[in-house]
């Protein structure tokens, strides 16, 4: 337990930030422990408190926008309706995203809320979530939000061409959920890499425009892919000329041959058993001369060699066509493809 | 094999060959095997030669892996015939499984090992060879005419109620021609085996073939012209 203890000292002692964003949850909690006690006066100072200048430790964004709507709806119960819209206004612009749950808060806050929307325009876009889709059936969500009415264009573009998919491009007042399939305006799938996804705003109320962009990466999951065929290599394919030193090199084949076979029947045989099949060993001997004869003869005059030719060819199609079938295996293992997304760094107006 | 007539076993195993569909899996080529030896026997125990000839019937298959792993299992059988004088007609009949490694496309390095039995009315003798080897292949450049040479020695020759020969190899040289998938061959085959004098004489064995063989290949295509 003295371990512990001593482990989360030197926890908070190691984290000076940690601890003042504690001291401002910790002023957070109380005021809004008094604001559900209907201490309201009480409350008020400690959120001003905390969004004072002067406030001597950390404030994240969201517990800055935490008290700025307390505030807001503090003020409004205490019937100071336009410092209670401006508390609001300040929440909105900071987070866009901020609402009032009506089933928390009085028809009189949620008027006063909605007002400051209407006063304040910004687009926001949440962070994209980190997910696996499979483009087939599933598709990616974005969250973006416009303050009130406005003209909305949600894109996504790959961070290093300029090909962009306009995913929303409407009037839009509050949330909105955009989906993307995965696909580039050319059908293909997003390509693996980093993505910007932009929103740009325009308000109908106020002339004013936002923008907004996020980054996230597109990874993909693919099965293993089949390797396509080599080329043919010479060896692979039968000569489609006969030359006339092709007919001598193997007739000097058939003789090697011829000259094996006797060697074996001589050489390699037990002498103390007589002949040892030679006349065996003669016949194949002549069939290998003849075939090395008729190949000198065959070979006298250079000429193409048709048979070889189409044969050449039907090893051309029967690769182009192994090739066409792995090919189309590979696509349906393609079209399998799952996008790995995942949040980037980065983040701009 | 056993003494009952081996050519309808072996006419079997081909026709079951013939029949069955070849697998034409890329980059592998799978052969049928059929063949018909003469055959010529000769043994010399210390009391003269004897000699007994037959034909021998053969079947097999081969699988051959991107052209460079091949392989291939056999059987044969048949009978050899004897005019000698106290000698005995014999039935021959044995299976074997070779493997072949390719490493360029005029050498094969092979390992082969090889079960056979010799029956006769009185008797059987079983023959269990392991052997190691080479085999040249010189492929015509004008024809689709291949010459093979061919040789192995025996390391393990296991015969019962025999010592392990001094001798054991193998040899053999031979012209295959092909024309599409079908392919026909003539070889001429040699075994020899000398076993040492164990105090009743030497015992000198040796088998010489003339072999006409008959392919079927289906799948992917030898890569020789």
């Amino acid at each position: 337990m003295r371990r512990l203890v001593l482990g989360l000292t030197l926890v908070v002692a190691a984290s000076p930030s940690a601890r003042a964003q504690t001291e401002t949850g910790d002023q957070l909690r109380q005021a809004e422990d008094l604001y559900e006690r209907l201490e309201i006066e009480r409350a008020v100072p400690l959120l001003r408190q905390v969004v004072a200048t002067s406030w001597p430790h950390a404030v994240t964004q969201d517990q800055r926008v935490e008290a700025y709507t307390y505030l807001g709806a503090s003020l409004a119960l205490l019937g100071m309706g336009d410092s209670a819209a401006m508390y609001f206004r300040s929440a909105i612009e900071r987070d866009p995203f901020t609402d009032l749950d009506a089933q928390r808060f009085t028809p009189a806050q949620v008027a006063l809320f909605r007002q400051a929307r209407r006063l304040t325009f910004a687009v926001a876009v949440r962070p994209v979530a980190a997910g696996r889709v499979d483009p087939r059936t599933e598709r990616a969500t974005f969250t973006v939000v416009t303050t009130h009415r406005a003209s909305l264009r949600v894109e996504l573009r790959p961070a290093d061409e300029k090909g962009a998919v306009e995913l929303f491009h409407d009037v839009n007042d509050g949330l909105r959920e955009v989906r993307w399939d995965g696909l580039l305006p050319d059908g293909r799938l997003a390509p693996p890499g980093r993505y910007e996804l932009g929103v740009v705003g325009r308000s109908q109320l106020l002339a004013r425009s936002d923008s907004m962009r996020v980054y996230f990466t597109v990874a993909h999951e693919t099965p293993p892919l089949e390797d396509t065929l080599p080329d043919l290599s010479p060896a692979q394919l039968l000569p489609e000329r006969l030359l006339v030193a092709a007919g001598a090199k193997d007739l000097i084949k058939g003789l090697v041959i011829a000259a094996g076979a006797l060697a074996v029947s001589s050489v390699a045989v037990n002498r103390d058993l007589g002949r040892g099949g030679r006349a065996l060993a003669i016949a194949v001997g002549a069939t290998a001369g003849i075939a090395g004869v008729t190949a000198l003869l065959n070979a006298r005059h250079e000429r193409d060699l048709p048979a070889n030719i189409a044969e050449n060819g039907r090893r051309r199609v029967a690769r182009a066509a192994a090739n066409a079938s792995i090919a189309h295996r590979n696509a349906e293992k393609i079209a399998e493809t799952v996008l790995i997304i995942r949040p980037a760094a980065g983040v701009g107006p | 094999m056993t003494r009952g007539d081996p050519i309808p076993v072996a006419s079997g195993i081909l026709l079951c060959l013939a029949l069955a569909p070849a697998a034409g899996i890329a980059q592998i080529t799978v052969s049928g095997t059929a063949g018909v030896s003469l055959a010529e026997h000769r043994v010399d125990i210390g009391n003269g030669i004897e000699e007994s000839r037959g034909l021998l019937f053969g079947a097999g298959g081969v699988v051959a892996f991107r052209s460079r792993l091949e392989i291939s299992i056999g059987v044969a059988g048949g009978s050899l015939s004897t005019d000698a004088a106290g000698a005995e007609n014999r039935d021959v009949g044995e299976v074997g499984i070779e493997a072949s490694f390719v490493p360029v496309r005029w050498l094969a390095l092979q390992g082969s090992a090889r079960s056979r039995a010799y029956s006769t009315a009185i008797a059987r003798q079983h023959w269990t060879t392991v052997g190691v080897g080479a085999e040249v292949r010189l492929d015509f450049a004008t024809s689709p005419v291949r010459g093979v040479l061919r040789g192995g020695l025996l390391p393990v020759v296991a015969v019962n109620g025999l010592p392990g020969p001094d001798v054991a190899l193998t040899a053999a040289a031979g012209m295959e021609y092909r024309s599409g998938s079908i392919a026909g061959g003539l070889f001429y085959e040699l075994e020899r085996y000398d076993f040492p004098d164990v105090g009743t004489g030497r015992r000198l064995e040796q088998v010489t073939k003339l072999t006409f063989r008959f392919t079927v290949r289906r799948g992917g295509r030898a890569s020789r012209p």
